[in-house]
């Protein structure tokens, strides 16, 4: 997936655990594992703004594209 | 009519497959059995069973080939309700939409056509049996063409496809956060 989730930039940035994130934004643990590690296949606008909100950011900072990702996956899906 | 538990449409069609189920095993040891009788019949036992209405003079290997022709029809249902049965269990868990469902819809499917294509050889053989041989009294056989039967294949091909693709779409809907 060319698309990266930054997540655990950002809370490294604001010194925030994840568990106290969840508990803000009103996401469970397990699915903001899921977005953190980059096993998420969409999120939600109401899910970025929650997440906006509670970090004080961008959601460019929270994502980010990665042309040559695109290629490699691509690549192992063919 | 709820959707399900007791007393729902999908409740009576599980009960109904569970009691046709049984209803095919018990078919099938039936079958198995009359087979046994007739066959020791025409291995020279006599009238074991008078009951049994095999005509002696007709050849063993017509006979055979009834018997085994329900017997393949009776395995075909059996596999049939097998499959419905298994779809219907996920739709008890509340997850219907597996990639194994689409799985199940195909055997389905195949088994069907299949056993139609079986049905069309076995007449067809038999029809061209009786014109070689000239004794049309005892080899009959005709292929009775039903269209309707491939088109209920067609459409439990498509259903299959659907079933993958929700399958595909739940899955794509769990991970999106």
């Amino acid at each position: 997936m060319p698309i990266r989730v930054t997540l655990d930039r950002v809370l490294l940035d604001r010194r925030m655990s994840l568990t106290e994130l969840c508990d803000r934004v009103g996401i469970t643990l397990a699915n903001l594992s899921i977005l953190k590690t980059g096993k998420a296949k969409a999120v939600r606008f109401s899910t970025l703004e929650a997440l906006c909100r509670e970090l004080d950011c961008q959601p460019g900072d929270l994502l980010r594209y990665e042309e040559g990702e695109e290629r490699k996956d691509r690549d192992a899906a063919a | 009519m709820k959707t399900l538990g007791r007393g729902s449409l999908a409740w009576i069609l599980w009960t109904a497959l569970g009691v046709l189920r049984v209803l095919v095993i018990v078919l099938a040891v039936l079958v198995t059995g009359l087979a046994v009788l007739a066959a020791l019949e025409y291995a020279g036992a006599g009238r074991i069973a008078p009951w049994l209405t095999i005509d002696l003079a007709d050849p063993w290997h017509v006979t055979a080939l009834g018997f085994l022709v329900t017997g393949i029809g009776l395995a075909a249902i059996y596999i049939v309700i097998d499959r419905l049965r298994r779809i219907f269990a996920t739709l008890s868990d509340g997850d219907p939409f597996v990639p194994e469902n689409a799985d199940h819809l195909r055997v389905i499917a195949v088994v069907i056509a299949v056993f139609e294509a079986a049905r069309y050889l076995v007449g067809g053989g038999a029809a061209l049996a009786a014109w070689l041989t000239k004794s049309g009294d005892v080899f009959t056989g005709r292929i009775d063409l039903n269209p309707s039967v491939w088109f209920a294949v067609l459409v439990i091909f498509v259903l299959a496809e659907v079933f993958r693709e929700g399958a595909r779409m739940r899955a794509e809907q769990q991970l999106t956060i």
